[in-house]
């Protein structure tokens, strides 16, 4: 079996064009968690397990075609935020469709996580996470991405700037009113 | 929060300066701040592993 460790991108995307199983392994345990948290910004908690599932069949689908113009971190974060956008769009259908009235099921989403994570068992004492539900969800979807982008996964202000398919001065401009508005949310939740 | 203290937290936020440049209420914003992206970001682990388990079987 290749040790596939401590590859680089070319090396990694070369196994995956073969259909190298471990350099799947590999792929998935570093950018699943990372692609989750994007989803989370688009698409509802019933359904991140489906839209999860969407991504890794389009990077295992498109990486034939890859050709490295891109880091592919980038390549893999753009194709997350698409999927993401796609399903977005596809629930503001849904608010534009009239109510079908004589349907019988009910449309209820699910808000809350669909499981128990040991994250939120570990979230301060003072903060439940319904509170921090409310306050995230007052930011819009651009917002949360670019904070997520950034202040968890440390990208680079040029690389946000071709995920999110904005112009770098619109990414700064962006992340700095995101950030002032979560930090008044804080502030005006009293936690401090 | 004075002008002087939000710059020096989007400083802290752009690595201009280090957590113990902060003062006391900027650090526990920050420290709020992080707590409280990383929470809302976080993964559900049984959603990763069946979702691994799922693409793996239709290889």
């Amino acid at each position: 079996m290749m040790e596939l460790i401590f590859l680089t991108d070319e090396k990694l995307v070369e196994a995956l064009k073969k259909g190298d199983q471990n350099a799947f392994k590999i792929l998935y345990d570093e950018y699943a968690p990372k692609i989750y948290g994007i989803l989370k910004n688009y698409v509802r908690p019933n359904e991140l397990e489906d839209a999860l599932q969407e991504v890794f069949v389009r990077i295992l689908k498109g990486i034939n075609n890859f050709e490295g113009r891109s880091k592919l971190s980038t390549w893999i974060y753009r194709i997350a935020v698409n999927v993401g956008k796609d399903y977005s769009r596809n629930y503001s259908k849904e608010i534009e469709r009239p109510m079908d009235l004589d349907s019988e099921e009910p449309e209820t989403y699910n808000v809350q996580p669909v499981s128990d994570t040991n994250v939120k068992k570990e979230v301060f004492n003072e903060l439940s996470y319904e509170m921090i539900l409310e306050i995230m969800e007052q930011l819009d979807e651009d917002e949360r991405l670019l904070i997520k982008l950034r202040d968890i996964d440390g990208l680079s202000y040029n690389e946000i700037a071709e995920i999110a398919d904005l112009p770098l001065g619109t990414v700064k401009s962006k992340l700095h009113y995101a950030r002032k508005k979560l930090k008044k949310l804080i502030e005006e939740a009293n936690l401090i | 929060m004075n002008n002087t203290d939000e710059q020096m937290w989007f400083d802290f936020l752009d690595g201009k300066l280090k957590e113990s440049q902060l003062d006391e209420h900027c650090r526990k914003l920050a420290n709020l701040y992080y707590q409280l992206i990383n929470c809302y970001f976080s993964c559900e682990k049984s959603i990763l592993e069946n979702v691994k388990l799922k693409i793996a079987s239709q290889e």
